[in-house]
């Protein structure tokens, strides 16, 4: 059995391209008493969903060179990681983006512009439900 | 002799230039790179401000010069992306700093530049405390100006600007765009205000008032009265306000329209014919394919391009059965050889 205290602690993989949102939703996640593994894009994010299996992703919509959508699809696809929950960051008012989200199987999402507390509280009620 | 003058003259110019080209870059390199450990230092203390560990939070830190340029642009930034508590503390943090009164003040400027700037830069600062100077600036007499203060307004979601927003779109003092992007932002306050509208007696307010809805999208197609006000604006006497009300339609998916754009495929006016085809493409059904086969046939133009564009979206195969007739016409092959691609 490990004794490591780390081991313990949940990991979260958020990804942004915009650094100093990532930055501040990796502040406001740690704090909260994860670790959190931040990508740039869509492609680091999906390793690093493959290397880490997080308890949770998330992820947003607008990435280069992969998007939210198909990080999600592939976490689903992938028998190791399907079961990972994904709240995905989505543009504004688009009702569209909401519902592709579900489609690619996500769990939940938070429109952006976000209150930090609101993501905090969505990342702790699906953790908490496991 | 001159000649020779004149050569080294030149040749001396040119090293000066070179010499001076280069202290400049130095000199904007070596701000650049400041600026960018100032970002990395001060970074922390604006996450800690915009998103505290407890309801206090820290104070806000005292800086000047390019600290506070540079911590400024940190929480304009987080502006544009947090709401909540978030956007509180920025406001309060530009408030006390005297931000907000600086660009106030700096909206009634001689340079048109520096009104467009503080303008812009107010919406950002997330202070209500600068809607009432932002609906001044919509009357400002540069272009540039009003639609940065529109833009503001709507970063702001002052809902008591809705009006003052429409009749700038409706005046064209500022572009549909903007406006629209303004009252998304607003979001549901904005509709009934919109819906007033509808019976403007002046066709180009309708007409403005009916893209503006269609430009809000779902959040319009949450007020109960517009599956129901919008058909009948196909039936305007103005062209402008029967073809808007068709791609609002379209926009919000209002299948409660579908019977009445079917009949507007019949209108007298070639472009309202076009709006209807392209919003029955984005409604959907089969119930349209007759009809949108038969403009796509022997429509003029622009009607029947956007019918086969739109067929093509409802039912590929019907499209490229139908272009194997003799009498298809250009419109429908012309679809079906893009739907082959």
């Amino acid at each position: 059995m490990s004794t490591d205290p780390a081991a313990a602690v949940p990991v979260i993989v958020a990804a942004d391209d915009d650094q100093d949102i990532l930055r501040l939703i990796a502040f406001r996640l740690e704090r909260s008493g994860y670790r959190v593994v931040i990508a740039h894009d869509g492609e680091e994010a999906l390793n690093a969903v493959r290397e880490h299996v997080p308890a949770l992703a998330v992820l947003d919509v607008r990435m280069p060179k992969m998007d939210g959508y198909e990080v999600t699809r592939a976490i689903r696809a992938d028998e190791a990681t399907r079961d990972i929950p994904v709240i995905l960051l989505t543009a504004r008012v688009q009702d569209a983006d909401v519902q592709r989200g579900f489609e690619a199987g996500a769990d939940d999402y938070v429109r952006k512009p976000f209150s930090p507390q609101e993501l905090r509280s969505r990342v702790q009620a699906i953790l908490g439900r496991r | 002799m001159t000649l020779m003058a004149g050569i080294i003259a030149l040749a001396l110019v040119g090293v000066a230039l070179v010499l001076v080209s280069l202290v400049v870059r130095s000199s904007m390199g070596a701000r650049d790179k400041r600026r960018a450990e100032a970002t990395e230092r001060l970074r922390p203390l604006a996450m800690e401000l915009v998103d505290p560990d407890d309801d206090q939070g820290a104070p806000a830190p005292v800086l000047a010069g390019m600290e506070a340029e540079v911590f400024g642009d940190l929480l304009v930034h987080y502006s544009r992306q947090l709401r909540g508590e978030a956007e509180d503390r920025i406001a309060a943090y530009f408030e006390a700093a005297g931000e907000v009164d600086a660009q106030r003040r700096r909206l009634t400027a001689r340079s048109e530049r520096a009104r467009v700037d503080a303008a812009f830069r107010l919406g950002d600062m997330a202070s209500a405390a600068a809607v009432p100077d932002l609906l001044r600036a919509m009357e400002d007499p540069s272009l540039d100006v009003r639609a940065a203060a529109a833009r503001s307004l709507g970063r702001l979601r002052a809902a008591e600007t809705v009006e003052a927003l429409i009749s700038a779109a409706v005046t064209e003092r500022v572009a549909d765009p903007v406006v629209g992007i303004a009252l998304l932002e607003i979001g549901p306050p904005a509709v009934p205000r919109l819906i007033t509208l509808l019976d403007d007696p002046d066709p180009h307010h309708r007409a403005a008032a009916v893209r503006l809805i269609g430009l809000l999208g779902s959040a319009a197609a949450e007020a109960d009265e517009l599956p129901a006000l919008l058909p009948a604006l196909l039936r305007d006497m103005s062209a402008d306000v029967r073809a808007a009300a068709a791609d609002a339609l379209g926009r919000l998916g209002a299948s409660a329209g579908r019977d009445a754009l079917i009949q507007l495929l019949h209108d007298r006016v070639a472009f309202v014919r076009a709006a209807a085809a392209r919003a029955l493409g984005q409604i959907g059904g089969q119930t349209v394919t007759e009809a949108l086969l038969e403009v796509a046939r022997a429509d003029e133009f622009d009607p029947a391009a956007d019918a086969a564009q739109a067929l093509a979206r409802i039912d590929p195969a019907l499209v490229l059965t139908a272009a194997e007739a003799p009498d298809a016409g250009p419109h429908l092959r012309e679809a079906a050889d893009r739907l082959e691609l």
